[in-house]
């Protein structure tokens, strides 16, 4: 039988449909209900032409009925494109314009998200509502609403595509300005949780967090995960995690048996000492990925949580979730010591290799690529991109190997250590960013002469802190203008948070902006600074 | 003419202003919705006003609708500097 990520929960929706799928603060769907709502979804999708290979854009905060929409497009036989919701009007009218999305899905708080892309984009989507009433903007106005869905067949509809289709298309930072979408096939994704299933253990009825955004690939290992397994799925909206006490009590209330997310917000409750002794006594494991959990954090979590299992995974988006994992035997010996990304998940391989692509010596730090399962088929419409990164594999004609742009090196423990990157992408609280994207919106500002952006580490919860300096044209310029304008282009998390000017940006021998110099100001900076 | 809470008001405006070079257009602005302040830059906040007003604002306590605004945070400090 053709394996599908809609499949896996269709089935369980048959097998036990009165069961708890999805749950965020007072809303509770079963599996049948989100059966027959995604069925009846697709089934309108359908009647209005969606054929497979079609893409289908969400334009919705994370709820219910947004892991509805994702489930009734795979049911249509289309990919989804999830819409950052941080993304400013420009940035989305680019993603719109490369994806050709037939459909898009519309929440109310997105709206003018949407009429603000559409202002720039040269494809215009039909909307689905999904409210009661049909949506409209000054430039769209949706064509249904769920009152349309609710009058369209129960019936799951006939399986369309197979497991080499797309599922989503997931857009990132691009270096050049211009975001990629990584293309993952249904396979890819059920690689993992084959793999994830078996090695967690994941239960019916378990309560399964969904932290973070519907447009990190993360996400689907939760989504997917959790509903292909019988369990329930609790959504983490993003103002639940700005305050760090009252996440912790919605794990406690909860009663969480998995957490999963990017290490700052593990870092953040930790810094506001949100964790009691002994706390989620529910919980059974815990999972971070995305970017370097600090030591010390790792240590406040395992001495509160004794009773949970912790395990680091590791993986960019075009290598699906996560490509290898390290579960702790124990508490780290002290602060310093590297916690490995550990050994490869099934079917997946880490290669540390040299120039001529052959493995590095033990201990030598190399290029991490990676083979294997869970390899995207390459970046949407970008041949060019996509044959920069994915490269053929030297020990086997045909078959291909992704060159992450991490640093790292295989221990004298066998396992895989990371080293940080070789190029300007960074990770800061979570979000991979490229600095480059920053710097070319901000080469676009009439009034700064010369600008450059580096990625500090500062000790921070947050991972990387983004530190701009900019020389202006004339007279002093206050970083609130430059911050106002560059809203318009770049999401609020690629904002920098440290700003300075300077007559002149330091410069090395090759007339470039010496970055390390850069690097170093800002830190100079900080320690300088004495508390008001 | 100033009154304790325009003063107040001017002052978390010029924090947001100065420090995380936040523009805020009214002290009606939802901060959060519309993405200006996010974890960081809250915890950064409360650090100066902690500062330069002398109070302490324990986070336990807190809740995002007294974060929501300068209005709301203003709310908030004066509830703390009558305590005080």
């Amino acid at each position: 039988m053709t394996r599908r990520l809609e499949r896996h929960f269709s089935e369980q929706a048959e097998r036990r449909p009165d069961a708890v799928a999805i749950v965020m603060g007072n809303e509770r769907l079963t599996y049948g209900a989100v059966e027959e709502l995604s069925s009846r979804l697709a089934n309108l999708l359908r009647s209005d032409g969606c054929e497979p290979g079609d893409r289908v854009a969400l334009f919705t905060p994370k709820s219910p009925l947004a892991i509805v929409g994702m489930l009734a497009t795979l049911k249509a036989g289309a990919a989804y494109v999830p819409i950052d919701a941080a993304s400013p009007a420009q940035r989305v009218a680019r993603v719109l314009n490369a994806c050709t999305p037939r459909f898009a899905l519309l929440a109310r708080e997105c709206a003018s998200q949407l009429d603000g892309a559409l202002a720039g984009a040269a494809h215009a989507p039909r909307v689905v509502a999904l409210e009661p009433e049909r949506l409209r903007g000054e430039r769209f106005e949706a064509a249904f609403d769920l009152s349309d869905a609710a009058r369209a067949s129960a019936t799951r509809p006939d399986p369309r595509g197979d497991e080499t289709s797309l599922a989503h298309i997931l857009f990132t930072s691009g270096s050049t300005g211009v975001p990629k979408g990584v293309m993952i096939r249904h396979e890819s994704v059920l690689a993992f949780l084959d793999w994830a299933w078996a090695y967690f253990g994941t239960a019916p009825k378990e309560r399964i967090s969904s932290h973070p955004p519907l447009h990190f690939d993360l996400s689907t290992f939760d989504v997917y995960g959790t509903l292909g397994a019988g369990a329930e799925l609790h959504l983490v909206g993003t103002e639940l995690s700005l305050l760090a006490h009252k996440l912790a009590d919605f794990i406690r209330r909860s009663e969480l048996t998995q957490w999963f997310s990017v290490p700052s917000i593990l870092t953040y409750m930790a810094k506001f000492d949100a964790v009691k002794e002994g706390d989620f006594p529910a919980m059974k494991r815990l999972l971070w990925c995305g970017e370097v959990l600090p030591t010390p954090t790792l240590i406040y979590w395992m001495n509160r949580l004794p009773h949970v299992r912790f395990t680091n995974l590791y993986g960019p988006t075009e290598a699906t979730i996560a490509s290898s994992y390290h579960t702790m035997p124990a508490l780290p010996a002290d602060d310093r010591a590297p916690i490995p990304i550990g050994l490869p998940c099934g079917g997946e391989e880490l290669l540390v290799l040299d120039e001529r692509l052959q493995p590095a010596p033990a201990g030598a730090i190399a290029d991490l690529y990676l083979g294997g399962v869970g390899l995207s088929p390459g970046y949407w419409q970008d041949p060019e991109k996509t044959a920069a990164v994915f490269v053929p594999d030297p020990r086997r004609p045909g078959q291909r190997i992704y060159k992450t742009g991490d640093l790292a090196s295989v221990g004298e423990d066998g396992l895989v250590y990371f080293h940080g990157r070789r190029d300007s992408q960074i990770k800061s609280r979570g979000y991979r960013i490229e600095l480059g994207e920053i710097e070319t919106a901000l080469s676009t500002l009439p009034f700064l002469k010369e600008s450059a952006v580096v990625g500090v580490e500062t000790g921070g919860f947050e991972g990387t802190a983004i530190c701009c300096a900019y020389v202006t044209a004339d007279a002093a310029l206050k970083p609130t203008r430059i911050r106002a304008e560059l809203s318009g282009h770049v999401p609020a998390y690629m904002l920098p948070t440290q700003w300075m000017q300077l007559d002149l940006l330091p410069k090395n021998q090759n007339g470039k902006t010496d970055r390390p110099r850069l690097r170093e100001l800002f830190l100079e900076r900080a320690s300088s600074r004495v508390p008001e | 003419m100033s009154t304790p809470e325009t003063a107040l008001e001017d002052k978390i405006t010029r924090i947001l202003r100065d420090h995380l070079a936040i523009d805020v257009p009214t002290p009606e602005t939802d901060l959060i919705a519309t993405g200006a302040i996010d974890s960081l830059a809250l915890v950064d906040l409360l650090v100066r006003i902690e500062e330069s007003l002398g109070i302490a604002i324990s986070v336990e306590d807190l809740d995002l609708r007294d974060l929501r605004s300068v209005r709301t945070i203003v709310a908030l400090v004066s509830r703390r500097l009558a305590i005080r």
